[in-house]
């Protein structure tokens, strides 16, 4: 790959917010009630590197992910993915900027459809856009050549073109997340938004998931939105990590930094709850205490503030705008001079 | 609570009047008007009469501007007069009413009553002799046609038996017993046939809530089964089975129509097949739209059952 | 209570299995474990592995069609195995009780908390109703629950899923009961809530002197949790020890690899050392060791004779050709 490749954007997203329209009970029966899901997302990537979403159940991950995966219309704001801006754009516009853009879900099994073959499921992105590719990859788009694509992709994936035959019920939980993984790579993707890929499965084969999603991040030059809520997984996988609180991106930086010196007190007691493998049969303590608060009323001036040890008048007023540490680390909090040594916690637990 | 009433109220209103056009459409679709049916009675009258009688009564205008013409008349309260009995609709009408919330009333709560503890019986011992038996009976139940069930009814227990009459109803004011006698068969007829689906929706429905994990929760803490299954597991059973019973009743309804038939009970089956079938429009016409009514007033029940035994659902009251 | 360290679990060669169409499968296989008085035993294994089931078992709430198959489960010196229901009804939620891993589904919607927690107190203690209701707002207040008289009237769907947890562990530890069984108790929550979770745990143990079974497929948890810990693999036990001996040495080499492949935030590695393969089901496990068919060290002896557990110190036992041999 050359190496301007690094640097070229992949998504760009200005302002991004998403809001549902919901139905909550009142007094005078069910009313009408706007939940902003995601708000004001600010948010670069760059082709080759893994961002990692972290956050709190309920904090807009997937939302995010799947307008940055033309899932979802942003309800306002700009969106533009390799390179074309797809705001406002109609449902058969996007269309052609699909093929950039693939996703992965969560649970394997309920994506796939159980009455088509693999085969039938990895052939058939090929045929519904059979446009796609340049000249070559359209005079391969016959049975034979969709054939020989499925086969050369379960083979990256680690399974066998045997298993072309069969139905997703005939596999274990890895194996069907192999699957989708296969699927998404049919259109030749230079994105992929992988929402809570391993969260379903097994320890062990987590961590096979893992190291494929890694090869085949090399192999097919890809560039991954990675969802979860698990830090570990994504201490391991992830180039940059985003973190969310109550529909925003609260702290955003590369991988060592966050670890190491995280500024937003939510992200330090995210990292503070973390256990780490080693026998210490103790309390955690100082852990961040209350539930977050809910969407539809959120808390004025920085959604943390009521369950932050650190508030200040200016907290419970000003929203914080994002402040930068470094170079490559943001952080939307007024203390973010504020320091805790995150990673001698864990050095602390290891002696 | 009473915005959810008026709300529903509101929403049952216009079900009806959407409802009264639909009939009032339906009816006079059907062929023959009352003018001639006044010409098969009256040999004398000519064509050139049947058209200036049709001008009279405005049976020459658009279906749409009859309607409204009625309407108007029937919302001042004037519902209009039966020709079949000669008096007022609403004369003709509140006794049969009276008298079909009886049948179905007392047929329904007995089907409910019984199905609730089979059904529920039935699904603590899945698998079991006993819910073999339940089952068995149940599709028998449901595969009985009420009017066969009716006919061998009236030859078991009135004809050869001679305990109950064959039909009709006790005279206004007639002993308490009196009144029983004649209610017995009917409403065996309608229990029998409604209870088997009754106590299979109750089953299915307690069998699903058995496998819930609240109701390991509750043996865990030490309940015996009797109180997982009483207590715990049966009012989050009968969430769904109301649903299920508020649909069943507009059914039961349409079955009361030939039960009513066949025992000569003089509810409003009988008097809607009478109407329709003597062309007696008005009475038919109310008729109808009581019986949509009495359906609609069984589902709002049924929602209000529902909210009260599912704390989930919030009616108007505050909830966090 | 009974004085630290002595046994109140005793479970010896516990087999559970299920009946279908007349046939037996056995999915737990020969399990023994101890869990001493004030004590947290984990259960630590992957999915499918038997840890449910165990737990269950203890309870004799095993789903239909499952079975004790044969073995002995001790509380106290009393066998538990062919107890009748009656008397088994009075140690559930007595003597032992139990939280699960889905705090959304295991409450019931249609009551209030406050007789949910009420509830065991009425059966086990002869309480009245508004004794019971009474100490149910105190056990909410223990639990860290705010205001617990105003929320013991809430129904279940108006709490979060770290607030239903913290109900369950009120119903749970009503009645004071000598063994919690904790079924992944913190699996479905975030790890902020489940670090409070935890905290609660430790809290709760300390105050009642409660001995706690904790399940988890999580050695991150378990290490926070544990004194003692026993790794199931395909329905066996494979090693046990003290959670120094597990997680810091090892024996198995099942247990080395699954505490090396896990992602850890305090370790940097470029490639997760995988275990290739996946655990068998019941039905496809092989002869011999289960784990010979994805272990490293496997020789042909692993794939034709079940291993037995060996003792490797006082408090560790592993279950592997491989070890203590050789
Ligand atoms: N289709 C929708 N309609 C209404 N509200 C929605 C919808 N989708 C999401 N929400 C709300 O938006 C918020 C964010 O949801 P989202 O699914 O993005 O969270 P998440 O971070 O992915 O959570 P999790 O970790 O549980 O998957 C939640 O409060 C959710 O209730
Ligand atoms: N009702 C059932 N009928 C038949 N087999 C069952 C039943 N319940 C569980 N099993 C089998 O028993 C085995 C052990 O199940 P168990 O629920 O104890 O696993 P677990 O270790 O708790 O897994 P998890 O981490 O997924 O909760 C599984 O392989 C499963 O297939
Ligand atoms: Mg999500
Ligand atoms: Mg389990």
């Amino acid at each position: 790959m050359d190496n301007n490749h690094l640097s070229k954007t992949i998504v760009e997203a200005k302002n991004l917010t998403k809001t549902f329209a919901i139905k909550v009970a009142t007094e005078k029966g069910w009313e009408k009630k706007a939940v902003a899901a995601v708000t004001d997302v600010n948010l670069t990537i760059h082709a080759g590197e893994t961002l990692a979403l972290v956050g709190e159940s309920g904090c807009g991950k997937t939302t995010l992910g799947r307008m940055l995966a033309l899932f979802y219309q942003p309800s306002s704001g700009q969106l533009s993915i390799h390179g074309n801006s797809v705001t406002g754009l109609k449902n058969r516009q996007l269309k052609p900027l699909r093929q950039h853009v693939q996703m992965i879900f969560q649970d394997p099994m309920s994506s796939l459809n159980p009455r088509h073959t693999v085969e039938g499921i990895l052939t058939e992105p090929m045929k519904i856009f059979p446009e796609l590719g340049g000249a070559e990859a359209k005079r391969q788009n016959t049975p034979a050549g969709r054939f020989e694509k499925a086969a050369k992709l379960m083979d990256a994936v680690g399974l066998s073109k045997a298993d072309l035959a069969k139905y997703p019920h005939e596999f274990s939980g890895g194996q069907r997340q192999r699957i989708t993984i296969a699927r998404a790579l049919v259109l030749n993707p230079a994105f992929i938004v992988a929402d809570e890929p391993v969260s379903a499965l097994d320890v062990s084969v987590q961590s096979q998931i893992l190291n494929l999603m890694k090869d085949l991040r090399e192999e097919f030059n890809l560039t991954y939105l990675f969802i979860s809520h698990d830090l570990a997984v994504v201490h391991h996988l992830a180039d940059r990590i985003a973190v969310m609180y109550l529909g925003r991106i609260v702290e955003i930086a590369d991988r060592n930094s966050l670890f190491a010196d995280a500024r937003h007190p939510y992200t330090q007691s995210l990292l503070r709850s973390v256990p780490t493998v080693t026998p210490n049969k103790s309390k955690i303590g100082q852990i961040l205490q209350g539930d977050p608060p809910s969407p539809i009323n959120p808390p004025n001036g920085c959604a943390f503030h009521p369950r932050c040890d650190r508030a200040t008048d200016i907290c419970r007023e000003q929203l914080p705008d994002m402040q930068k540490v470094s170079d490559t680390h943001f952080a939307a909090c007024h203390h973010h001079e504020h320091r805790v040594n995150t990673d001698s916690l864990h050095t602390m637990a290891d002696t | 609570m009473r915005w959810f009433l008026f709300t529903r109220v509101t929403q049952s209103l216009i079900v009806l009047m959407i409802m009264s056009f639909v009939i009032y459409a339906l009816i006079g679709l059907m062929p023959g008007d009352p003018i001639d049916l006044m010409i098969s009675a009256n040999p004398n009258m000519t064509a050139a009469d049947a058209v200036a009688l049709r001008e009279l009564f405005g049976l020459d205008l658009p279906i749409y501007k009859r309607y409204l013409n009625w309407l108007g008349t029937a919302l001042g309260g004037d519902l209009g007069y039966s020709r079949l009995f000669g008096q007022p609709v609403l004369d003709v009408l509140f006794p049969a009413m009276k008298n079909t919330v009886v049948l179905m009333g007392t047929a329904f709560i007995l089907s409910v009553c019984i199905a609730i503890p089979v059904g529920t019986f039935a699904a603590s011992k899945p698998r079991s002799p006993i819910d073999y038996g339940v089952n068995l009976f149940a599709f028998a139940g449901i595969s009985i046609p009420s009017f066969w069930l009716a006919l061998m009814l009236i030859i078991i227990f009135s004809v050869f038996l001679g305990w109950f009459p064959a039909g009709g109803i006790a005279t206004e004011g007639a002993p308490f017993l009196e009144q029983i006698k004649y209610m017995v068969l009917p409403v065996a007829t309608i229990t029998i046939v409604s209870i088997g689906g009754h106590s299979r929706y109750v089953r299915s429905s307690m069998l699903e809530v058995l496998r819930q994990d609240y109701i390991r929760t509750a043996r865990a803490k030490g309940a015996d089964n009797n109180r997982v299954i009483w207590k715990h597991a049966l009012r989050n059973a009968m969430i769904p089975v109301v649903t299920i019973l508020a649909l069943d009743f507009g059914f039961l309804f349409s079955g009361a129509l030939i039960t009513e038939t066949i025992y000569s009970w003089p509810g409003m089956g009988k008097l809607i097949f009478d109407s329709v079938m003597g062309n007696d429009f008005n009475l038919a016409l109310v008729a109808l739209l009581f019986a949509t009514a009495l359906t609609l007033t069984g589902n709002l029940l049924a929602d209000i059952c529902y909210a009260w035994l599912d704390p989930r659902i919030v009616i108007g009251g505050d909830s966090t | 209570m009974s004085d630290k360290n002595l046994p109140v679990l005793e479970v010896e060669n516990l087999s559970i299995g299920f009946e279908s169409d007349n046939q037996l499968v056995s999915v737990v296989e020969d399990i023994s474990f101890t869990l001493n008085s004030g004590e947290t035993l984990a259960l630590v294994g992957e999915s499918g592995c038997g840890k449910s089931l165990t737990a269950l078992a203890m309870l004799q709430l095993l789903p239909a069609f499952g079975k004790i198959l044969s073995g002995s489960i001790k509380l106290h010196g009393k066998e538990l195995v062919g107890m009748s229901d009656r008397s088994m009804q009075a140690i559930r939620g007595n003597n032992i009780s139990m939280i699960f891993q889905e705090p959304m589904s295991a409450l019931n919607p249609v009551f209030t908390i406050g007789q949910q927690v009420a509830e065991p107190l009425i059966l086990h203690k002869n309480m009245s109703k508004a004794a019971a209701f009474k100490r149910a707002i105190e056990m909410l207040e223990a639990v860290g629950i705010p205001d617990p008289i105003s929320r013991a009237n809430n129904y279940p769907h108006q709490l979060s899923g770290g607030m239903r947890q913290r109900v369950m562990i009120a119903i749970a530890l009503a009645c004071e009961p000598d063994i919690l069984i904790a079924d992944e108790p913190t699996t479905a929550l975030d790890v902020t809530i489940q670090a409070q979770i935890l905290d609660l745990m430790h809290d709760l143990q300390e105050k009642f002197g409660t001995s706690i079974l904790f399940i988890s497929h999580d050695f991150g948890v378990v290490s926070r949790m544990a004194d003692e810990i026993a790794v199931m693999y395909a329905g066996r036990v494979i090693e046990e020890g003290s959670a120094q001996d597990i997680l810091v040495e090892p024996q198995h080499p099942y247990t080395t690899a699954l505490l090396n492949t896990t992602p850890r935030i305090d370790v940097s590695v470029d490639r997760l050392p995988a275990i290739p393969g996946r655990v068998p089901t019941p039905a496809e496990r092989p002869e011999g060791c289960f784990f010979a068919p994805r272990c490293k060290l496997a020789s042909s002896l692993c794939s034709t004779e079940q291993p037995l557990p060996t003792k490797l110190s006082r408090s560790h036992s592993a279950a592997c050709h491989e070890v203590g041999n050789g």
